[in-house]
């Protein structure tokens, strides 16, 4: 199965470890890694909208000074880093040490990066950010387009579901997880794969039921990949009335959910 | 030394592109508003018969039922609307948003019928959810309206549609429309904060006690 590979930018751990993961895979061919570039003025712009202040603090802590954010509470993500020995810390070097054609790109769904994937024929292209995809690259792989989503689909689309989840939640513990599926033309709209539902601790933040979130979902997609690879998966086609589009949570509403998740158990 | 002047250079750029206000500030300016407001009603600058004020004061009593601090007591005014149309469905409406711009003739419409008391449809929750996708993918530069070019008017319907949004939330239980709402008042404050005409602000102080009102509630 030849495979190109979506990330949000050259050092995104999670994307490492999905591409790491995928190399060690039998039968299967990472053809290109295409990275979005960090410092476009679409992309900031973009990105400002949708995450207003949030981005500036993502910003730095994650890539000004990522070894703080990393060693500033028990990132689970890095403890499989050091489990699986990655010695590349971006994505440039990983594709170099390997021979994988590398790409810069501003935008995925330019004609510029149409063309190349193309060229590449994938036959899945797995996504670990970096924006929406548009219907002309949806149309390229021939299996389709792999995503993690960070919530339970098809309840909770969008943004900061993981509040949502707990605010809506009532006397109910919230439902909280992950869903690999398909990309398609709309918002976490794309049928559905293969679920996993997380459990609450007592005491839990909402930064660290997101950090062990994180390496469910190497875990998921690496799963998923191999799946697909023998023909094991029959995706479920999603009903637009089963879900809700979610957006980027007011920071009073997130403080809400942060108290309410405190006393959850 | 480097990273505090990051650390510094940072907290300057969130606090640039940063448009969420404080709590304090908000309940500051209920207070504020609510003092204001009697002695306008007291001086006779606003009338005992203005529309908006009997569902001003029906949130006022969900604010103090929920412990809100430091409100001041109202004067006699009935708190039922005497044009009550309560319980009944709204008509058919035109699209919400025409050509990326916000209609504000349906607005205004919508906003009556809350006043009223009056249910919306099927078809209007989903014009509805239409326009919150709207204003939360375009944010503020989606507040552009037809019918209306001034600043005024402009924070006018988007005091309007806050409004909306929190009594929408109320009635479908939709944490997302009160979301928007917290976010159109925040745009909305820099623009009322300094403003001291009360009849023109007053759409602007129902938006904040509507939202603030539900946000205890629904999270009490």
């Amino acid at each position: 199965m030849r495979i190109v590979l979506f990330a949000p930018t050259a050092r995104s751990l999670y994307s490492r470890l999905v591409a790491h993961a995928l190399v060690q895979q039998t039968n299967i061919e990472l053809v290109g890694i295409y990275v979005r570039r960090l410092w476009s003025y679409k992309r900031i712009r973009t990105d400002l909208r949708r995450e207003g202040p949030r981005l500036i603090q993502k910003i730095y802590a994650k890539l000004i000074i990522p070894e703080r954010y990393t060693k500033q509470e028990e990132n689970q993500l890095s403890v499989l880093e050091d489990e699986r020995s990655l010695e590349e810390k971006n994505l440039v070097d990983f594709s170099r040490g390997r021979g994988i054609p590398y790409f810069r790109v501003h935008d995925f769904n330019s004609e510029g990066s149409e063309a190349s994937i193309k060229d590449l024929a994938p036959d899945l292209i797995v996504f670990t950010g970096g924006g929406l995809i548009r219907k002309n690259i949806l149309a390229i792989p021939t299996v389709g387009i792999l995503n993690c989503h960070s919530g339970l689909l098809p309840r909770y689309r969008g943004m900061d579901t993981l509040e949502w989840a707990i605010l809506e939640a009532e006397d109910a513990l919230p439902q909280v997880g992950l869903t690999l599926h398909f990309m398609d033309a709309g918002v976490d709209t794309g049928p559905i794969l293969r679920h996993h539902r997380q459990e609450l601790r007592p005491g839990e933040s909402l930064t660290s039921v997101r950090q062990r979130l994180e390496p469910e979902m190497v875990r998921l997609v690496t799963e998923g990949v191999r799946e697909l690879q023998r023909g094991g998966f029959q995706a479920q086609a999603q009903k637009s009335s089963e879900g809700k589009q979610y957006f980027v949570i007011h920071p009073r509403l997130q403080e809400r959910a942060a108290v309410k998740l405190q006393k959850t158990h | 030394m480097i990273r505090s002047l990051l650390r510094w250079l940072i907290s300057i750029a969130k606090g640039l592109v940063d448009d969420t206000i404080p709590e304090k500030d908000l309940h500051a300016y209920i207070r504020k508003g609510l003092v204001d407001l009697n002695q306008a009603i007291d001086s006779g600058d606003i009338s005992m018969n203005h529309v908006l004020l009997p569902p001003i004061i029906r949130t006022v009593d969900r604010l103090h039922k929920q412990g809100f601090p430091g409100i001041p007591a109202f004067a006699e005014i009935p708190a039922t609307n005497p044009d009550n149309g309560g319980g009944t469905e709204i008509g058919s409406i035109e699209p919400v948003v025409r050509k990326g711009a916000i209609v504000g003739s349906v607005i205004e419409d919508m906003s009556r019928a809350v006043i009223q008391n009056r249910f919306l449809s099927e078809e209007q929750l989903t014009k509805m959810e239409a326009l919150l996708r709207h204003i939360e993918v375009k944010h503020q530069a989606a507040l552009r309206f037809v019918g209306s070019r001034s600043e005024e008017g402009h924070w006018h319907f988007a005091a309007r549609i806050s409004v909306l949004f929190s009594s929408i939330a109320q009635r479908e239980k939709d944490y997302r429309f009160l979301n928007t709402a917290l976010k159109l008042n925040d745009w909305a404050y820099r623009y009322y904060r300094n403003r001291s005409d009360h009849a023109r602000n007053l759409h602007y102080l129902w938006a904040v006690l509507e939202a603030e009102a539900l946000l205890l509630e629904m999270t009490a």
